[in-house]
């Protein structure tokens, strides 16, 4: 059994993760719709959200080099990682030139993407998640199953429980109790802070400046207490000018969290003298697979993704297992095609493109209209296939080219309804004596009476 | 009377599982007085093996249901999912020379039989009769690749002694998915309960819809998990056998043949 | 620009994000409303940024509070700095800019002492008698010079990541409270 497989089999039988995922998932979609419903400039704002994208990803090279000019002409540095271990390296190497070896870190996807956790971890430098979600998510050892919301397959009582053992602070299930301890354990942490890592949603070319979304506060004194700061994102969150960002960040709040704007919006820049601002500020650019995809013609469309969730809240398949059985970073259906197109190979990920039955949910909340059952499709398609399989394909083929054929294979279905797949057979009663065609042939000549009409195709 | 020629086309899953629906569709349009034409040596559209990702095998179903469909006036079929195939999804097929000519055409000319009604030949009264309590599923392609939801809705309202219910009901898939349904059957079992439950709730005597893939997995998810407490387990029905009950030929659960009469 | 209608429909969207709005009459000086407030809810300690009325507050308040930190008088070491407005029962600020149809404050870079004042009290008092007033983000970025620094805060801090259910105050202030002054901005 694939290790996916056998995630979802657990998960399938975890009814406190369902109802978690469940009622999660119901409340964000209800908070998006919130939003949405009633806005009449909604289509149009998607329409000019994904022109923004779009031109983002077709001049990324040359946008690179603008931030490039702009953030180190202001003192700040940039770096571009070819991969995972050279952006660790990267970012282990600026912290360790520092000597610091405490730091806090915002939740960001990409660090989660290359295990910068991990590897500050053996380069004996602590770094502290301070998202509420991604401390719950890192206290209990796990990854986030969620790309916005981290704990989200947690209830209240677990998170409770794991408080309790982990803190050692007497059970509570109440979320402000438990929000007010983690910003309690979480003071001393950002007080003593040598650096602060966090992502990045947009980097601006034009002006230099580094565009964040959060609603905690913990980006916020991550970039106001160390005096060391690093944003870690990908290389196609370039952006040409300031101006690109309105589109963006509305349908961001809107998609991701239902709101009319997020409860911090930073635009940041390395402090010119006298301003107030981190003494030191470095981007570190991660490939890691990106330009590959921004030159696959099919595959390059994901690229567009600006990390909303809404995809994941609306998907079905999402909502019955939740992220961690993909077993991947990036779960759900932007997962399934993103995490087969980063990293050294492409298609890391072979299996999750099955995961979807195509219902098209995905595509319609998605704020710039990325068009995921498409490029499932497509995934599908370029994936090699086991030789089982393709003898079984062919053998449709065959069965489908001739309506002769088609007639045996249903006969046969018909007969040993409980073994052939379940699209043959459906669990129904077969409709009678043999299908749909024979009846009509069988029945030429009361097609040719006058009360009924039906022709078949010889008669004309 | 009205005078469009139609071609019926018969996906694979109704031709061999759900001859029912076929027969309704062709009394449904005969009642119209529809010029009606069905070529038998018709198969599947392809979708199956395009979303298992086999694209040559799909590209040769395609081609064979171009050359077969691609001189009728219109082409109509009872199931969402594959009028979507065709319409939308061969465009990933890399169709070459006649054959892309012929679907670029073909595409414009093909329906699902609800939107055909409703949306081309102006019909939203049928002169139905279905005394139930009767609840729609909307199934997935026909919803968000064809916006197909007022259609069936509107010609359920005129349908004579039909109460419809679960009319506000959020659209979620089923969990059928095709292939996904072969290769994960206790994940889609469990979309199909939840799907299933929340169908349930206002205790509709049918649950129909225009797909019946869709309604044959509610289906089995409904005897899978029994009814919920104090309701009934819905029987599933194509929207197309609603709409070919009439007072004279009313519905009868064990009737499959055209009219009723064989 | 029609300034007084934008302002009135940034109270009604900060109110809408859980903020507090506070606004004065003509003859009313900010300094003894803000020092109102802190008697009214026992705010023991406060710190202050580097803006231009942080004078008359100072004078205003130092008989009965206890001004942790006034980065309008001195600079602070950035871990002494952290220190003391993490102690502070609130912070004071100004704003450069408010939005209007999001209720949004937008700080800028150039104070001193902006960030940590705003960011790490329970309670932030801003004070927007001298800000800009634009209507949306657009207008906000369309108009704001591009060399500096800004935060855009919209409301208390606050998370979901329990169960989806809304906490106020996750790492930031828990309340942001608006002073405006109609009129007499920048005097006091
Ligand atoms: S694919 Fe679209 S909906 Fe999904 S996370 Fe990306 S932007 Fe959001």
């Amino acid at each position: 059994m694939s290790t996916v497989k056998y995630k979802i089999k657990s998960a399938l039988h975890d009814q406190q993760l369902y109802a978690a995922i469940q009622n999660a998932s119901n409340l964000s979609t209800a908070k998006r719709d919130d939003q949405i419903l009633g806005l009449d400039d909604y289509e149009s704002s998607r329409d000019a959200a994904r022109e923004v994208r779009q031109r983002s990803v077709d001049y990324s090279p040359r946008l690179i080099e603008k931030f490039t000019r702009e953030f180190t002409a202001l003192g700040g540095k940039v770096y571009i990682a070819a991969n995972a271990s050279e952006a660790n390296r990267i970012t282990i190497n600026i912290l360790k030139s520092h000597g610091a070896e405490k730091g806090v870190k915002s939740k960001s996807m990409v660090t989660e993407e290359i295990f910068l956790g991990r590897a500050l971890e053996s380069a004996g430098i602590d770094a502290v998640e301070t998202d509420l979600g991604e401390y719950i998510v890192q206290l209990a050892g796990e990854k986030p199953s969620h790309i916005t919301a981290p704990a989200m397959h947690k209830s209240r009582q677990s998170i409770g429980r794991l408080f309790a053992e982990k803190l050692g602070i007497k059970y509570t299930d109440d979320p402000a109790e438990l929000t007010e301890v983690a910003r309690g354990m979480l003071r001393e942490r950002f007080l003593n802070a040598e650096f602060g890592i966090s992502g990045a949603n947009f980097l601006i070319a034009e002006t230099g400046h580094i565009a964040i979304v959060e609603n905690e506060g913990n980006v916020r004194l991550g970039l106001s207490i160390p005096p060391v700061y690093i944003a870690v994102t990908g290389i196609e969150k370039l952006l040409e000018k300031l101006a690109d960002l309105s589109p963006l960040v509305k349908m961001l709040a809107k998609s991701a969290t239902g709101q009319k704007f997020s409860g911090y919006f930073h635009l940041l820049k390395p402090s010119r003298e006298g301003e107030d601002g981190p003494e030191e500020m470095h981007v570190i650019l991660i490939d890691n697979g990106r330009s590959r995809a921004m030159a696959d013609p099919e595959m390059r469309e994901m690229m567009l993704c600006i990390r909303c969730g809404a995809c994941l809240n609306e998907c079905p398949v999402y909502k019955t297992i939740g992220g961690h059985a993909y077993d991947s970073t990036y779960p759900g259906p932007m997962g399934s095609v993103l995490s087969n197109l980063l990293g050294r190979n492409k298609m890391l990920h072979q299996e999750l493109p099955d995961l979807s039955t195509l219902c098209g949910a995905c595509k319609d909340v998605c704020p710039v209209r990325i068009d995921l059952p498409k490029l499932l499709l497509e995934l599908r398609a370029r994936r090699e296939k086991p030789l089982s399989h393709n003898m079984l394909a062919s053998g449709w083929k065959w069965t489908m080219e001739s309506s002769s054929r088609v007639e045996v294979a249903g006969k046969f279905a018909r007969m040993v309804e409980k073994v052939v797949p379940k699209v043959m057979s459906g669990g129904v009663k077969p409709g009678g004596p043999g299908s749909f065609r024979t009846q009509v042939e069988k029945r030429k000549s009361q097609v040719e009476s006058p009360k009924s009409k039906i022709r078949t195709d010889d008669e004309q | 009377m009205l005078k469009t020629k139609v071609a019926l086309f018969v996906p694979c899953l109704v031709d061999q599982a759900a001859v029912q629906t076929a027969w309704a569709t062709v009394q449904i349009l005969e009642r119209l007085g529809i010029h009606l034409t069905y070529d038998s040596r018709q198969t599947c559209c392809g979708q199956a093996m395009f979303n298992a990702g086999y694209l040559n095998n799909a590209r040769g179903s395609a081609e064979k249901f171009i050359r077969l469909f691609h001189d009728a006036e219109y082409i109509i079929a009872p199931s969402g999912s594959c009028v979507s195939m065709v319409k939308h999804r061969y465009a990933d097929l890399d169709l070459s020379g006649s054959f892309l000519r012929d679907w670029e055409s073909l595409r414009l000319r093909i329906f699902e039989l609800t939107e055909f009604l409703v949306d081309n030949l102006g019909v939203d009264d049928i002169g139905s009769k279905f005394p139930f309590k009767v609840g729609i599923h909307n199934s997935c392609h026909a919803l968000r690749e064809l916006g197909i939801k007022a259609q069936p809705l509107k010609l359920l309202q005129n349908v004579e002694g039909l109460t419809l219910v679960n009319e506000d009901l959020v659209d979620e898939c089923c969990g059928f998915g095709g292939v996904f349904s072969a290769k994960y059957p206790e994940l889609s079992a469990k979309m199909g309960k939840h799907r299933s439950q929340q169908l349930e709730i206002d205790s509709p005597e049918f649950i129909t819809g225009v797909d019946d893939s869709c309604l044959m997995h509610l289906k089995q998810a409904f005897k899978t998990n029994g009814a919920l407490p104090g309701k009934t387990i819905p029987q599933t029905i194509h929207i197309a056998r609603i709409l070919a009950s009439t007072s004279s030929s009313p519905f009868d659960s064990e009737s499959y043949s055209y009219g009723g009469e064989v | 620009m029609n300034n007084s209608k934008n302002v009135l429909l940034f109270q009604k969207q900060l109110l809408a994000v859980n903020g507090e709005f506070i606004s004065l009459d003509e003859n009313q000086k900010v300094s003894s409303l803000v020092k109102e407030f802190i008697t009214s809810n026992s705010i023991k300690s406060i710190v202050l940024s580097d803006f231009s009325q942080h004078q008359d507050l100072v004078e205003a308040l130092e008989e009965d509070t206890e001004i942790l930190a006034d980065f309008g008088s001195r600079s602070y070491p950035l871990d002494e700095a952290g220190n003391l407005c993490a102690k502070a029962d609130a912070g004071i600020t100004d704003v450069y800019a408010i939005i209007a149809d999001t209720g949004t404050l937008v700080i800028s870079s150039r104070n001193r002492g902006d960030r940590l004042c705003s960011s790490l009290p329970p309670i932030h008092l801003a004070l927007i008698g001298n800000s800009k007033v634009y209507l949306n983000f657009e207008e906000f970025i369309e108009n704001t010079p591009k060399e500096h620094t800004y935060a855009l805060i919209t409301g208390p801090s606050r998370t979901a990541d329990i169960e989806k259910k809304l906490i106020l105050g996750a790492h930031g202030p828990k309340r942001v409270v608006v002073f405006y002054s109609e009129g007499n901005a920048g005097c006091t």
